[in-house]
């Protein structure tokens, strides 16, 4: 262990140069400075040339400055006996030829007599989905495709910018990725109806179209009644006569005509149906409407039937 | 000093034979992380689009990091000047906060880490990506190489012996700092 010299108490190796503590404070110094140069170079406006010289002069040149320091003092090589400096410098120099002697064959694509194809492909593939990003806004897909989840609970990458997790997380992340599109897919019913149920049931409407029952023949008194009745006990506020949508369906040609609930049942304008819709609103609603809208109302048979002679006679 | 191999007692170039075997070792990992960083460098000229991957890295914790190095280097430091003036427990001190320096460093990236994975980027992502992770990946196998070897040497000095081996374990604990020196910009800076 060299020690010529006395010792001084304040860090100072009384032989050895600056104290650690003072190259401490200069590499912090120039650490402090190697990640400001940066910063500025990417945040105040200036050329492209002189941004890279900034963050090559700070960021790089700074960090041979310091592993100079480092080595220099921490790690004592400036007074250790010069064999060691050379075996280092041997290991540099050998690497650095080893380097230089690939180095074409990486950084390059293409040759006199050759082309490296996958990567000059690769550059042009990322740079071009870069750009591609840019211009398209960013998709967040939440939830999976497929299969499709029984819960949203899970967080997991399913792809590019697609991801599964829970609903308050994922708005969590829009907000903070700045991703403009989001598509949130609920979780599907088990028991909802396939796709095949509702093809099926429309077969069955057309087939029902096809067949069409008798037209009815209303009672007057009833109808004037159910005419009446039709705006007094409010089923006007949300079923309008000519074919507009309000809340409910139109009553408009209603007798006879089929529908598809959303559990892909048919049901047909009958007088059944139209009952059992006053008594029990929200067993059969047609797809495209929202179930739990119609309250139960206060209508008696005789009442519904009186209606029912008025709406079934609309055209 | 009974029952000491004798390479511990010869030096052929006058250096004491622990500190001539701690530079081969540096001189072998310049191998090592000279690789790893060069090939790095050659694949980042070619392949612009590293910079927008390399977006993604987390500077301030990098920056964070650096810093940490940088005084659990301080630390390292002052625990070979206890040595030299044979104040084992000293030593035994400020090489656990070198160590804790280590520990923090390695607490700082694995939640950099965490972060980056969940957002997609793994180590399969893409070629960028295999830099990051390997060239951190393998610096933080050295880290935690570097606190193990560390915490022996502390606890031996601790009990007065050995110190000789503080200086030693200090200078593998700077090259670490140093190989960290040469990450950061490379991997966090250069977007």
């Amino acid at each position: 262990m060299a020690s010529q010299d006395s010792h001084h108490d304040d860090g100072d190796h009384g032989h050895h140069g600056p104290g650690y503590f003072k190259v401490y404070l200069i590499l912090v110094v120039l650490f402090l400075i190697s990640v400001a140069g940066p910063e500025i170079a990417y945040s105040v406006e200036m050329p492209k040339t002189a941004a890279k010289a900034l963050v090559l002069f700070t960021a790089f040149g700074i960090a041979l400055v310091k592993a100079y320091y480092v080595v220099a003092y921490f790690m004592h090589l400036k007074f250790e006996k010069k064999i060691i400096s050379y075996m280092l410098t041997v290991t540099l120099v050998f690497m650095f030829l080893f380097f230089s002697a690939v180095a074409p064959d990486v950084m390059k694509h293409e040759g006199s007599n050759w082309v490296n194809q996958a990567a000059a492909d690769e550059v042009t593939r990322a740079l071009k989905a870069e750009k591609d990003k840019l211009l398209n806004p960013k998709k967040v897909v939440i939830g999976n495709l497929e299969p499709m989840p029984k819960t949203l609970t899970s967080f997991a990458r399913t792809g590019e910018e697609k991801y599964q997790m829970p609903i308050d997380i994922a708005m969590a992340r829009v907000v903070s990725n700045g991703a403009r599109q989001v598509t949130i897919i609920v979780p599907k019913d088990p028991n909802a109806a396939t796709e095949e149920m509702f093809a099926a049931a429309e077969a069955k409407v057309i087939e029902l179209a096809a067949n069409a029952p008798a037209p009815f023949v209303p009672d007057p008194a009833k109808a004037a009644h159910g005419e009446k009745l039709y705006t007094s006990k409010t089923c006007s506020a949300c079923h309008s006569i000519d074919g507009s949508k309000i809340v409910g369906p139109s009553f408009k040609g209603f007798y006879g005509k089929a529908g598809i609930t959303d559990k892909a049942e048919v049901v047909v304008g009958n007088f059944a149906y139209f009952s059992e819709s006053i008594k029990k609103p929200s067993e059969k609603v047609v797809r495209g409407y929202a179930k739990g809208q119609m309250p139960v109302l206060p209508v008696n048979d005789e009442e519904i039937e009186a209606i029912w002679h008025y709406v079934a006679s609309l055209k | 000093m009974q029952g000491k191999p004798i390479a511990t007692n010869r030096s052929a170039v006058g250096i004491p034979t622990g500190k001539l075997a701690i530079w081969w070792l540096l001189a072998s990992e310049i191998v090592i992380f000279g690789g790893i960083l060069a090939a790095y460098v050659m694949h980042r000229i070619g392949h612009e689009e590293f910079g927008s991957y390399a977006s993604h890295t987390n500077t301030m914790a990098g920056a964070i990091n650096t810093f940490v190095l940088l005084t659990s280097s301080l630390f390292a430091v002052y625990a070979h000047q206890a040595a030299e003036n044979g104040d084992g427990k000293k030593a035994f001190n400020y090489l656990m906060l070198t160590i804790g320096g280590g520990a923090i460093f390695l607490v700082i990236k694995s939640m950099e880490w965490t972060h980056e994975i969940h957002l997609g980027y793994t180590l399969q992502s893409n070629a960028f990506w295999h830099f990051y992770y390997t060239a951190a990946g393998v610096h933080a196998l050295h880290v935690i190489g570097g606190m193990i070897a560390m915490g022996i040497v502390a606890f031996r000095a601790r009990a007065g012996q050995e110190l000789q081996r503080v200086e030693l374990v200090g200078i593998y604990w700077h090259f670490v700092d140093v190989v960290w020196v040469f990450l950061f910009p490379l991997l966090y800076i250069a977007k």
